[in-house]
Formats: structure tokens, C-alpha cells, sequence
């Protein structure tokens, strides 16, 4: 029997993708679950994987090709019965999380289109599966806390942090860094950066905000929270919360454009991560009231997994703004370009010492200045002026960032 | 169609005007409007004292013009019943209550138990 | 005050020592009293509410100042009465329809909603009807099956009507002066068992707009929303649950029609668990409703099979004793929550 692999639909906006290395070639042995090639789209690159033992018989698109979703990549003829059930979780060992989610079998993503959950005896509620999805964890090997066994959100989030970095187990050929492959990152970059100019028109305001209680705030917490989550508090995790804390007292913000504002009931927002094959926005969910040590560290893995070009459409997609940090450069104040699909980006510059007028006399203060580009769509000036001013306050008195509420 | 108004603290007034007008409807002439013209002494409902919209006066007034009270003076009086005819309907009457007072009293409270019961009927009932 | 002022008044009462505190039911009268000083188009008709105050005292002290021009005993009929207030709303006036108990308000039913509802419509918009019908629902102190109910979804069925359901003398003074400033058709129910409680009312006047649902308790783990009576309840049993470490969000709709999706949405997205508390059935009721508002627009948010804590399915009872079973008490919704969260079993 011929099996055929097709381009896999790895979230919602993804429409097509680029065909990188094949990993095997026609006539070579597959075994289930082996890549067989790798893809890569504007976001991400992952591997496709053969769903049955056998031979690969065709390769139907070359390398370098860009097709739809859907398309036929190859033929592969199978060796054995052909189950369309799933299989059992493979692995007694939760799912990693980097490797599961950089590497998908299309005939998961088949039956997961025909059907979320096909013959499970276990039960989740619909927030778990989403957040499932979030997190890249397949639900089938999380124990339920909940009522009669019932898998809840909860369950996932436990497991979220803990998740450990890829298993040393199943080495994977590393991710094809041929320079065409990063031209083409390029040239995804530079189609999102323009469609953001051509379809956005979008406004800048700025301000410069006192950063004095926050720098003691960093110092008194940076050690101990550091040795709790096991990787170092960053100022970007503060501005991140700040902008978490101010969006979340102002709905109107939580909204992008889509035909009509649409807000949002959750608060996701992107980090601008710069990696050497070009910079990468990956969300996180619940920036304003995760517990600071679980932000810390999921903001950590997420800027590891995209250095590693190991994000997954559930790492990228949803937020509704993004914040850039250039802080670490001798950047006073920039402009951000907001990502096509969300409605702000808030671009931060050096914290360092200057000039400031207190009491009427001119002090030296550790500011930082700020810079929110909105997409006018969704706000007017007015709106954007509050939300900047917002978390300005929250810089200027960042005790808030530590409970969430 | 005819109407009357009848005094209705007077028993046999209105069991005589009735008694005409169903013969008048069983004779198939029509139905007739009665008016009886009578009081509610107490509240509304137990706890209103039924004072606040209405005078003491006035409900002394029609006090006095209590239909049970009348009766028995115009039954004795036409020697249809006798006084001690009267006790003994009062007698008993007041026996049932107190009979019907004292179960209640004695009972335990409805059981939750029963609370759906006889929603719907059913064989079993 | 002009009306913009009132529209920004605060949607909950600021909470400080020394303000003057009266009962829902005076809350009403106060609330109507201001209304009719302001609007000689309004008056007010119903069983007992001259002269004697109202079953309930609701509108006490109104016959004194209005005279019966204005405030006027009518007969038992209450498809009558209705019909002669859809009549006079019709004509220029804004009359008050007491029918004192919700449950009557089924004699004028075909009046309410083959009329009220539908002349503004069907004349082209040509035509208004602002009109209140207002009526208290609830059991208290066995009142019985037929001066028990709590079927304010019927109403909310009703495309065109509004429907408002205070649990607080603030919201009842507030909601019932908006109410006689709607231009619709606006069915107010009180709750019996609540005409005597007592909380802040301010003297001055305050707007609550239509609408907004307000978040009596916050919480984190699950959205409890609960109308009249049952408020209380839900918020004796949040106390409760914190107790033992669960944080419940306990939210009134205020007024079932506009419904305010938006808070209630907002909140079961940071919770993922919604129970709703209801003094009425829940078969096709406002719980049910609610519950599929949660479906239909948030299946991703629950965490949880939704939650309705409702009278159980059987006509009001005299006995106290069955009356107060059939009714979600403090201690059902505390366990149904409970194994909701996965607590008990």
C-alpha cells in the first residue's frame, strides 16, 4: 500500500511552505516517526515524518520549492499494515518539549483536522486542549486532576515549566543552516516587515520614564529569583510584566484589527528575540499573572527555542503586541514595526543614567525611554497615550509586577 | 339581564335571590347579575392588620353586622333551630379544628424527601 | 445633576463610614419618588399600592404626595391593568404597572408580550411603549406555588422587552430610575425576600446604566454568576470555598436584558470554570442561557462542565422545610462548586 505524505498544516495562518533538505531519498529504508524532510515557512522550520514503516518511493516537490498546504510531498510505500488509529503514546516519558513540537507526522495533523480527539478514553476540558496546543503537549500523556480523572488546565501548566530541554535520546540531523535556507528567512522577514508597512498605518508616541525604583527593585530581586527559577532575571522580564499589567487594565488595547477590533479575552503578547538567522517574535499567554518565576522561565525557554529555530505555530501566533528590548545596545530610543496580525509593539531603549528633574532640581536618574508604535485601526492617540502612560506607572512603581491580580 | 343587589351579611337574602336566579338560568332565561354587598373583617393575609387603608370604625361597623351572629338570631327567632342547636355545630366545629391544630402541631416537617414527588403522575402513585 | 453627570455616576456605590443606609424597598419608592418629581408623564397602578403601600411597602408614601392622580388602586385584573398601561404608554404617558407578585404577571401575559413588545416593531418604530411592569419574584416564608416564582426567563425570551433584576437597594434605586428613563417596555423585578434588607443608598441621584454586570467578589478560579436573592447566597458560599483555597468570582448580571456577555466572558477567561446560581428552574431559564452564551462564545475557556445551581424541578412548596430544599442554599452551592473544582471526589 502507497502512503502519501502531504505538506502538514502547522497552525492557523500557515498557508504554505518551503521544502528545505530532504533527509532521504527514493528508495531508502523509513521507519515510522522519521523525518523525512525538513520544511520551513516565514516562522519556523521543523521536520516532516514519514506515519509508517516502509520504503520512500517518490519525492514529488524538490528542494527549494514553496507549495500550499495539502500538496503532495511524497509517496511512500508501506511495509506492514497500515493503522489509521493512533498509536499509543510512544514514550512512557512525557513529551519533550522541544522536540515534540519542532516535528510533526502529517497524519497526526490529519486526524487531528478530522477530529480532536479520535479514540481516547480520557477526558480534557476545552481550555486544557488549548492550552495542549499552546504548549506542543500532546494531551494523551498528561494525567488528569480533575473530576473523574479529567484533564484540566492546570495539569498542563504543572507540566509547562518542568518540561525538559530536548531528550538526548532520538538525535535528530540538525536543522539544515545552508545560507539559501537563511535567504529565504530573509526574505520572509522582509514580506511581514512590508505587508506590516503597506497594510498598517500605524503611530508612534514616546516617553521617558523615571526606571529608579525598578533598578532597586531588579537588584533586591535578582539573586534570589535567579537561583529559584535557575536562569537570570532580566529587565525584559520586567518590562514585559509591566506591559502585561498596564495592557490587562486597559481592554480597549487587548484588540487587533481584523476587518473590525477584536479584543481579546486573554492577554498574549510576543518578545523580540534577535537570533543569527534573523529576529523572531514568540508569544507567551498570561504574562500578567503567571507567577514571576514560571515568566522568567518560560521566557528563558522560549528565547533558547527560537535561537534554536525550534519554535512551533503555537509559539508564535495570538499576541496581540510585542515588545523589543535593545536596552543591551547603546540604543537611546527606537521604533518598533508592529508584526501583521497584532495592533502594538513597544520598543525599549537603554536603561543608564540621565539628566531628570525632581522637585525642580536637575538630578541624575536611571530612565529608560519608550516607544509605542499602534496600529490606528484599533486605537486612537488618545488610547495609546494612556496605555504608554500606564506602564510607565507600572515602571515607576513596579512593586505591582510581583502578585498577580 | 337582571341584576340585584343583595345585602350579603344576610344569609337567607342571598340564599333566596340565588335560589331565584339559578331558577331562572335552569329555566334557561339567562344567567343574572348578584351584587352582595359584604366585608373581609381581617388583613389581607395573616401578619396584615388590615388597618393601614381602611378605619377601626369601619371595621366595627361591619362587625356589627355579623351574617353568622344574624342568622342564628332569625333562625331562633322563626323556632327553625334552637340555641342549643347553634352549640352544637359550634361545638363540633371547634372539636375538628382543634383536632386538625394538634395533628400539625404533632406532625414532623415535610421531608425533603418528598419534594418530587407528584410532579408528573404516575403508575406508581 | 444633568444626564451626563448621571451616566458617569459610579455603576457601584463607593464604600464609606457614616452613609445613610435604608431597605430595598424604600430604595424603590426613593428611586420611583425622584422619577415622578421629574416626569409628569409618569404614574403608577396597581393592587394595594395607594393607600396601603404596597403588599410590600414598595410604594409607600407615593399615594400621600401624588394624590390619586398619580398613584392609583385599580381591581384584580391584571391583563386590565397591563393592557390600559401599554394604552397610556402608547398615548404619551409612562406608567408603572405593579402586579406585586411575579407570578400574576402570567394573567397578563398576552398583553405583555403580543403587545408591549411588539408595537414599537411592527408599527415601523413609528409607535413607543415606555412602560414598566414591575413585579417581585421569590419565595420567602412559604409563600407557596403561586407566589413563589422566580420566571424572569420568560421575559428575556421576549425580543423588545428589557428586563431588570436588582439584589442591592443601591442597584434597585438606580436600575428603577434608568428603567423610567427607558423608552421601552422594562419589566422590573424585585425580590421579596430582599424588600428588607438594607444597604448604602445615596441621597442624591445616581443612574445605573443597563447592562453592566457588577463584580461583587473577584476571584481566580471560578466565575459564579448568581441574580436576586441568590447574590447573597453565592457570596456567603465564595467565603466559604476560600476557605479552602478557592477563589471564586461572583458576578450579577444586573439586568438580564441588555445582558452584559462581555464581563461575564472576560472573567470565565481568567477562570475557566462558570457556575451560575438562579432562583428559577433550570430548564431553559437564564442558567441555561448563560450557560450557553459560555458554550457557543468560550468553549476554549471552560475547564470545567459548566455549572447550574438551580430550584430543583417541582412547584413551590408551603412546607418550609421541602420550600428551602427545592432553592440552592449556601451549603448546595458550596458542594456543587466544590466537586466542580474536583474537591470532593
Amino acid at each position: 500500500m502507497t502512503v502519501t505524505i502531504a505538506m502538514p498544516q502547522l497552525g492557523l495562518t500557515m498557508t504554505e511552505a518551503t521544502v528545505g533538505t530532504w533527509l532521504k531519498k527514493p528508495g531508502d529504508a523509513v521507519r515510522k516517526d522519521e523525518p523525512l524532510l525538513s520544511i520551513s515557512t516565514d516562522k519556523v522550520d521543523m521536520d516532516v515524518e514519514s506515519n509508517v514503516d516502509g520504503v520512500l518511493r517518490d519525492i514529488l516537490v524538490e528542494e527549494g520549492q514553496t507549495v500550499p498546504v495539502g500538496t503532495p510531498l511524497a509517496l511512500v510505500d508501506a511495509v506492514g499494515k497500515v493503522s489509521s488509529t493512533p498509536a499509543p503514546a510512544a514514550s512512557p516519558v512525557p513529551a519533550a518539549d522541544g522536540a515534540k513540537r519542532a516535528s510533526v507526522n502529517s497524519a497526526q495533523i490529519d486526524r487531528a483536522l478530522e477530529k480532536d480527539e479520535p479514540s481516547e478514553t480520557f477526558r480534557s476540558s476545552p481550555r486544557a486542549r488549548r492550552q495542549a496546543r499552546r504548549l506542543g503537549i500532546d494531551i494523551g500523556t498528561v494525567k488528569g486532576s480533575g473530576p473523574e480523572g479529567r484533564i484540566v488546565e492546570k495539569d498542563l501548566l504543572d507540566l509547562a515549566p518542568s518540561a525538559p530541554a530536548p531528550p538526548p535520546l532520538a538525535p535528530r540531523r540538525p536543522v539544515a543552516t545552508s545560507s539559501q535556507s537563511d535567504l529565504k528567512r530573509r526574505q520572509l522577514i522582509a514580506e511581514s516587515m512590508m505587508e506590516s508597512v503597506r497594510t498598517i498605518p500605524a503611530f508612534s508616541v514616546s516617553l521617558e520614564v523615571n526606571a529608579q525604583k525598578l533598578v532597586s527593585l531588579y537588584q533586591d530581586l535578582s539573586e534570589p529569583i535567579s537561583r529559584s527559577a535557575g536562569t537570570k532575571l532580566t529587565y525584559t522580564d520586567l518590562l514585559f510584566r509591566a506591559l502585561a499589567l498596564a495592557l490587562a487594565g486597559m481592554p480597549a488595547m487587548n484588540a487587533v484589527w481584523e476587518g473590525e477590533v477584536r479584543q481579546r479575552s486573554q492577554i498574549v503578547l510576543g518578545l523580540a528575540v534577535a537570533t543569527d538567522r534573523g529576529v523572531v517574535a514568540p508569544v507567551l499567554a498570561d504574562v500578567e499573572r503567571l507567577p514571576l518565576v514560571q515568566l522568567i522561565t518560560r521566557r528563558a525557554g522560549l528565547a533558547e527555542r527560537a535561537r534554536q529555530s525550534r519554535l512551533s505555530f503555537t509559539d508564535l501566533e495570538g499576541g496581540v503586541g510585542t515588545l523589543s528590548n535593545l536596552g543591551m545596545y547603546r540604543v537611546d530610543r527606537f521604533e518598533g514595526i508592529i508584526s501583521p496580525g497584532q495592533s502594538f509593539i513597544l520598543a525599549a531603549g537603554k536603561l543608564r543614567g540621565r539628566p531628570w528633574v525632581e522637585d525642580k532640581s536637575l538630578v541624575v536618574r536611571p530612565t529608560v525611554i519608550l516607544n509605542l508604535s499602534v496600529d490606528h485601526r484599533v486605537a486612537d492617540g488618545a488610547t495609546a497615550a494612556a496605555f504608554l502612560e500606564r506602564i510607565a506607572e507600572v515602571i515607576e512603581n513596579p512593586y505591582r509586577v510581583l502578585w498577580n491580580e | 339581564m337582571p341584576g340585584f343587589q343583595v345585602d350579603g351579611n344576610n344569609v337567607l337574602e342571598v340564599y333566596e335571590k340565588a335560589g331565584e336566579a339559578i331558577e331562572r338560568a335552569r329555566r334557561g332565561e339567562g344567567p343574572t347579575l348578584l351584587e352582595c354587598l359584604t366585608y373581609r373583617w381581617y388583613g389581607h393575609h395573616e401578619g396584615d392588620p388590615g388597618v393601614a387603608y381602611r378605619t377601626r370604625d369601619e371595621i366595627a361597623a361591619w362587625k356589627e353586622r355579623d351574617p353568622v351572629k344574624k342568622l342564628k338570631e332569625d333562625a331562633i327567632a322563626a323556632k327553625t333551630l334552637t340555641a342549643a342547636d347553634f352549640e352544637n355545630v359550634d361545638t363540633e366545629i371547634a372539636a375538628v379544628l382543634e383536632d386538625a391544630a394538634q395533628f400539625a402541631l404533632a406532625s414532623a416537617l415535610e421531608d425533603e424527601s418528598t419534594a418530587l414527588r407528584h410532579v408528573y403522575h404516575s403508575a406508581a402513585d | 445633576m444633568s444626564e451626563t453627570n448621571l451616566a458617569a455616576s459610579p455603576a457601584v456605590e463607593p464604600s464609606a463610614e457614616n452613609q445613610r443606609v435604608i431597605t430595598y424597598a424604600q430604595a424603590g419608592v426613593e428611586g420611583v419618588r425622584e422619577e415622578m418629581r421629574r416626569n409628569p408623564d409618569i404614574f403608577y397602578i396597581g393592587q394595594g399600592i395607594g393607600p396601603r403601600g404596597g403588599n410590600f411597602q414598595q410604594s409607600r408614601g407615593l399615594w400621600e404626595e401624588f394624590g390619586e392622580a398619580r398613584v392609583r388602586d385599580t381591581p384584580i385584573a391584571e391583563r386590565a391593568m397591563t393592557g390600559f398601561g401599554i394604552g397610556a404608554a402608547l398615548a404619551g404617558s409612562h406608567p408603572i404597572v405593579d402586579i406585586v407578585f411575579l407570578d400574576f404577571t402570567l394573567e397578563a401575559m398576552g398583553e405583555i408580550v403580543q403587545q408591549a413588545s411588539t408595537i414599537h416593531y411592527i408599527s415601523n418604530g413609528r409607535f413607543k411603549v415606555p412602560f414598566m411592569l414591575r413585579a417581585a419574584g421569590g419565595g420567602v416564608r412559604s409563600t407557596g406555588p403561586h407566589h413563589s416564582h422566580t420566571f424572569w426567563s420568560f421575559f428575556a425570551h421576549i425580543p423588545g422587552l428589557k428586563v431588570a433584576v436588582p439584589s442591592t437597594p443601591y442597584d434597585v434605586k438606580g436600575l428603577i430610575k434608568t428603567g423610567l428613563r427607558d423608552e421601552n417596555p422594562v419589566i422590573f423585578i424585585e425580590h421579596k425576600g430582599l424588600y428588607n434588607t438594607k444597604g448604602h443608598v445615596p441621597e442624591e441621584e445616581y443612574l445605573i446604566p443597563f447592562g453592566q454586570a457588577r463584580i461583587f467578589r473577584a476571584g481566580t478560579d471560578v466565575t459564579v454568576v448568581a441574580m436576586g436573592k441568590m447574590v447573597d447566597r453565592a457570596l456567603q458560599a465564595a467565603e466559604k470555598l476560600q476557605e479552602q483555597g478557592i477563589s471564586a468570582e461572583v458576578i450579577d448580571p444586573r439586568t438580564l436584558v441588555p445582558l452584559d456577555k462581555a464581563t461575564i466572558l472576560n472573567s470565565l477567561a481568567k477562570t475557566g470554570r462558570l457556575a451560575i446560581v438562579d432562583e428559577a428552574y433550570a430548564t431553559c431559564g437564564m442558567a441555561a442561557e448563560l450557560a450557553a452564551i459560555a458554550a457557543c462564545e468560550a468553549l476554549d475557556e471552560l475547564d470545567a462542565p459548566i455549572l447550574r445551581i438551580c430550584a430543583l424541578p417541582a412547584p413551590h412548596t408551603f412546607s418550609p422545610t421541602v420550600d428551602a430544599y427545592l432553592v440552592p442554599s449556601v451549603e448546595r452551592i458550596v458542594q456543587e462548586i466544590e466537586s466542580m473544582m474536583g474537591k470532593t471526589l
